[in-house]
């Protein structure tokens, strides 16, 4: 008996001691987050930050992260909706489209009111930045995920970078106008700048698309579009139109055939695959590329980078210079965060999402943290990026260690300056090149709010117009005939519901603009 | 012992087939399948409608057909002259390098292909260019993508079809060959009256299979070998619908148009089978 | 009687083989390239292949891909789980398949034309791949080992090719005969059919190994846990995703990203291809003829 008893006592003892543990355990809940990456080649890290770990103890939240791969990410993200086994949240723009969102409202914690509740952060970003909340606040006026602004972000997107061991070796100067741009092709293509005695010089060796060439080869045009990829511009007035019916886009369409004629583009710029551009950017002893559009030198042509200069726009034939500038695209988004249904404590997962929302939280989360020997604090106000020691890119260790430009973050202008970057890669040079040409960015065709409605009736729409505009856009560069043919292209494009299109575009642009 | 494969494919065919009612509802994974809106034959309707519709059945039914009809004969030839070999160690080379290219992932298939027929780069321009022909951007020619793709997918999996082929064959015992040849037939004679009819009940019974799949015309290779220049000939209708559903989760669109093609497939699978029936006693039932 | 074994060669017999032997020989090479091009584009400088460079022999030589695979960790585990895969794999489908091929093609089956149909409705129809993946999910299939095995191993094709070659090939008058000795059903299958079927056995065999070496699809959907991922996915991870990120617009580690890809593209073909290709010559032997001759006589 008393053996009994004495066990009995020891279970009990027992129990009491593993009780204030799982209290303890039950005061820390654990939230799942699903978030999508680029690609696997840049691993896990980024989960693992010092930054992470003091905002989640900050906030009393343990975050367990289901990371999904893009390329994959389309079959699996509908069976994650259909399945039923949601996450607490979803991260980055990258994961949710508005679309999802919309379609699946009910999967969807409404934010609206619970942002002045638990987000003081993000209330005080609204306050002082009001276009962050029209971001956010879909046409009914309810708000269903967080925002982001990029920092430290240029005006420009692609620019021209033209290979100046080239100019030099034919004595040539920086072409001023998109006429002189022609002639300077033309000099590569048959003077042999490179003095091998083959005609192996590409003037553009890049792929063509429509959609791309509006924005970069013809921009001298004018025929600057959004880089949503909608054709939806703005022309000189301010007013939105559709760029592929526009005289400034077949008057482009002309010259680029033209200048396929003159075999200064790539003969298979329809037909060839990436890598074999970059066979000829990237080429040993020297690069075979006259002229490409880039983020910078050395997205555009590697290891040949220091052959190529950021060029100065050129003027086109009304005499403006234009570069592509999309900020509304590539520096701002909504969808950054989304609270789903099977969340059990919204306010508590809201206000941890609220600390990303400061100036030293947005920095952390875009280069890396701190307490990782990312960045170095310098004590003075000021913080250092650092380049990292085992040779990898800074670009790619940012991509390792951080979100980079996924998830929600804001940092004010003041802040921005400063943060010191490296003069020889990644954002710094980004911002260098950017001053060459921003002066001549104009407003473009922004991004805006759609009901479901309108987002259904354009996935029907758009792959049909679209379809047919690179369809005709290809002929017409290697075949030419656009003067005969371009009153058909326009009825045809009627016929697919263009004008349909348009007025979506249009209706949800004045919509914008009342925000 | 047909009870484990039943039960399994009862369990995990039969049961998910309910998903076909998504085809006739407006599925929102939020409301669930059986919580969404009926929409009946709209879904199909919106297809039919579609500027695309008749373009993309042309392009699959050309494509489809002709890759039929020219990778299903190449196989049979490839193991009567296996079977006729005489030196083994060559025959052994021979079936193993016509299987290989089988195992080329499609990705890098479509790669090599658009980089074999480069005309500044790829081999095959050059070897033609030996000879005289030219060929020029054959990869942007509309007219030409049904060949390319026909012709590719002989080469990719010609040997490997013939593998079920040579395995017929060796069903054949060799006292027929030696009472044959003993009877004065060449060789030719007995590949055509000995080899030949031994495969035609398997080859009928393949061929009525492969006739179910005629609007099933693979997604991958089509999508990565298609171009602006060539859409008009490669646009099927499984890119269309990929292209669709990347703007919007079109799964009811998806669904009907799958469930079109499944009800095409099937009847033409009935079709010939009741013409292999009558016209060479076999069929599958 | 002893029968002399070789009988000259008649002169259409030799035109028949030197026809026979060149275009043999042709298409050898024709099929052989795509394979050697591989090879010698895996240990060549990425940017000479995408130029066209490679033609013969490799240029700018480097065994960089091979050993940047190898540092990933995770291809070893996918190539353990896969061959796992296979060998568990091959044997459910060849004993689900088989057995259920012989069945239907005796004529003697009760309701075989209504059993046929059942097998060939879901070749063609089927709910998609929510209710699929919803109804593996219910059977609490989901994230495991036999997900990769099990389901998906009724293979219709299967059974009719396998059919096929029963009703052709084996004789009504063995069955006769055995059954005349009290042989049961059973007993004639295991002790007769199997040992005379060795050729369509290893076809099935080879088709459902290489079948699942290669697929990545059902991993994709139904695995979670990277520990049971396949080869073929790991090797998709690698390389469609380093592919994708060029949709990404900014910055260089895209552009790096993608230079990893086609570095590896090619010596991912050779590394996930060799094991499964060198199995066929093993496979080879049931091919050889007279598979039936001892059936007969004996």
């Amino acid at each position: 008996m008393k053996k009994y008893l004495t066990l009995l006592l020891a279970l009990a003892l027992a129990f009491t001691a593993i009780i204030p543990a799982f209290a303890l355990a039950e005061d820390i809940p654990t939230f799942r987050i699903a978030i999508v990456r680029w690609t696997d080649s840049w691993g896990t890290d980024f989960a693992e930050t010092a930054l992470l770990k003091q905002l989640q103890e900050e906030a009393g939240v343990n975050i367990e992260w289901d990371v999904y791969y893009y390329g994959d990410w389309a079959e699996t993200k509908s069976l994650l909706l259909a399945s039923g086994n949601l996450p607490d949240a979803f991260f980055g723009a990258i994961t949710l489209s508005d679309t999802d969102i919309s379609q699946n409202q009910d999967f969807f914690v409404d934010l609206t009111d619970l942002i002045p509740q638990y987000m003081p952060n993000l209330t005080a970003i609204f306050e002082a930045d009001p276009s962050m909340k029209a971001l956010v606040t879909n046409r009914d006026g309810k708000i269903y995920s967080l925002p982001k602004k990029l920092p430290l972000r240029p005006l420009t997107a692609f620019e021209p970078y033209i290979n100046t061991v080239w100019l030099d070796a034919l004595g040539l100067p920086m072409p001023q106008t998109y006429l002189e741009l022609e002639a300077t092709l033309e000099a590569f293509v048959t003077q042999d700048p490179n003095g091998n005695g083959i005609a192996d010089e590409v003037g553009f060796p890049a792929s063509g698309t429509a959609v791309n060439d509006i924005n970069q080869l013809m921009i001298p045009f004018g025929t600057q579009a959004s880089r949503e990829g909608n054709f939806m511009g703005l022309n000189n007035d301010g007013q939105p139109y559709f760029v592929p019916t526009a005289d400034n886009y077949k008057a482009g369409v002309e010259w680029v055939h033209g200048l396929y004629e003159k075999g200064l583009l790539s003969e298979e710029r329809f037909t060839q695959t990436s890598d074999m551009v970059t066979a000829i950017t990237e080429a040993d002893g020297g690069s075979l590329a006259g002229l490409f559009y880039a983020w910078t030198a050395d997205a555009g042509a590697g290891v040949n980078a220091d052959q190529f200069e950021v060029m100065p726009v050129v003027s086109g034939p009304d005499g403006n210079r234009y570069v592509e500038s999309d900020p509304t695209y590539l520096n701002y988004s909504r969808n950054e965060f989304e609270v789903t249904t099977a969340c059990q404590d919204v306010g508590k997962l809201l206000a941890f999402a609220d600390l990303f929302y400061t100036d030293l939280a947005s920095l952390q989360t875009y280069y890396g943290s701190i307490g990782d020997g990312k960045i170095s604090d310098n004590g003075d106000g000021t913080y250092t990026v650092l380049v990292p020691s085992d040779g990898t890119s800074l670009d790619t260790s940012c991509w390792t260690f951080s979100f980079r430009d996924h998830g929600p973050k804001y940092m004010n202008a003041e802040f921005e300056s400063s943060i010191i970057l490296p003069e020889d890669q990644g954002d710094g040079i980004k911002l260098r090149d950017d001053a060459v040409n921003n002066m001549y960015g104009r407003d473009n065709f922004p991004v805006c709010s759609y009901t479901e409605e309108q987002l259904s009736r354009l996935a029907v729409l758009s792959t049909d117009i679209k379809n047919y505009v690179e369809q005709m856009y290809a002929h017409w560069v290697v075949d030419g005939g656009i003067d005969e043919e371009w009153d058909a292209y326009v009825s045809q494009l009627n016929a697919m519901g263009l004008t349909e299109y348009i007025s979506i575009y249009e209706d949800a642009y004045q919509f914008y603009l009342g925000q | 012992m047909l009870l484990p494969p039943a039960a399994i494919f009862f369990c995990f065919a039969y049961i998910p087939i309910y998903g076909i009612i998504i085809a006739f509802k407006d599925f929102k994974p939020a409301l669930g399948i059986f919580g969404s809106q009926w929409t009946g034959f709209a879904n199909f309707l919106q297809y039919f409608n579609s500027y695309m519709f008749i373009n993309t059945i042309r392009n699959t039914l050309t494509i489809s057909i002709y890759t039929i009809l020219v990778t299903f004969p190449l196989p049979i030839v490839i193991a009567l002259m296996c079977n006729q070999m005489a030196a083994k160690r060559f025959k052994r080379f021979f079936q193993v390098s016509t299987y290989l290219p089988h195992f080329i992932s499609t990705v890098v298939m479509a790669g090599m292909i658009i980089l074999f027929l480069s005309p500044s780069s790829g081999i095959i321009p050059k070897l033609l260019g030996y000879a005289g022909i030219e060929m020029g951007n054959i990869m942007g020619k509309a007219g030409a993508f049904s060949s390319i793709y026909a012709w590719t997918e002989v080469w990719q999996h010609v040997g490997w079809d013939s593998i079920m082929y040579i395995a017929a064959l060796s069903a054949v015992a060799p006292e027929l060959y030696e009472a044959a040849e003993i009877d004065g037939a060449s060789k030719w004679q007995r590949t055509l009256y000995i080899d030949l009819p031994m495969l035609t009940t398997t080859a009928v019974v393949l061929f009525i299979l492969r006739s179910g799949t005629i609007m099933s015309v693979g997604f991958e290779k089509v999508y990565l070998l298609q171009n602006s220049l060539n859409m008009s000939t490669s646009e099927t209708i499984s890119t269309y619908v990929y292209k669709m559903g990347l703007r919007s989760n079109q799964y009811s669109l998806s669904a009907a148009i799958s469930l079109f093609n499944n009800v095409i497939n099937f009847i033409i699978l009935l079709l010939v089978n009741y013409a292999a029936g009558k016209l060479s006693d076999t069929s599958l039932f | 009687m002893k029968r002399t074994k070789k009988v000259r060669k008649s002169r259409n017999d030799r035109i028949f083989d030197a026809v026979l032997y060149t275009f043999a020989g042709l298409i050898t090479l024709g099929a052989l390239y795509p394979m050697y091009f591989i090879l010698i584009a895996s240990i060549s400088d990425p940017t000479q292949v995408s130029a066209g460079n490679i033609v013969l022999y490799p240029i700018g030589f480097s065994l960089k891909g091979y050993t940047h695979l190898a540092s990933y960790s995770q291809v070893w585990v996918g190539y353990l789980n896969t061959v796992l895969y296979v060998i568990a794999g091959t044997f459910i489908c060849l004993a689900v398949n088989i057995p259920a091929a012989y069945v239907l093609s005796r004529q003697d089956l009760v309701g075989r034309k209504l059993l046929v149909v059942y097998f060939l409705i879901p070749m063609f129809f089927s709910g998609g791949l929510i209710p699929t993946y919803i109804t593996v999910k219910n059977f609490g299939l989901l994230d495991s080992f036999w997900v990769m095995v099990v389901p998906f191993s009724v293979i219709t094709y299967f059974i009719i090719v396998a059919r096929t070659f029963f009703k052709t090939t084996l004789p009504q008058e063995l069955w006769e005969s055995a059954q005349l000795d009290g042989c049961g059903n059973t007993r004639y299958f295991i002790q007769f059919v199997l040992p005379l079927s060795k050729a369509i056995i290893a076809v099935i065999a080879l088709w459902s190994a290489v079948g699942i070496w290669n697929s990545y699809f059902n991993a994709l959907i139904y695995l979670q846990s990277p520990q049971l991922y396949p080869l073929q996915l790991v090797m998709r991870n690698i390389l469609i995703n380093n592919q994708v990120v060029s949709d990404m617009s900014t910055g260089s580690a895209a552009a790096e990203a993608k230079k990893a890809a086609s570095l590896i593209k090619y010596c991912a073909i050779v590394v996930s291809s060799l094991p499964i290709m060198s199995m066929y010559p093993f496979v080879q032997k049931y091919f050889n003829q007279g598979v039936m001759i001892g059936a007969l006589k004996g």
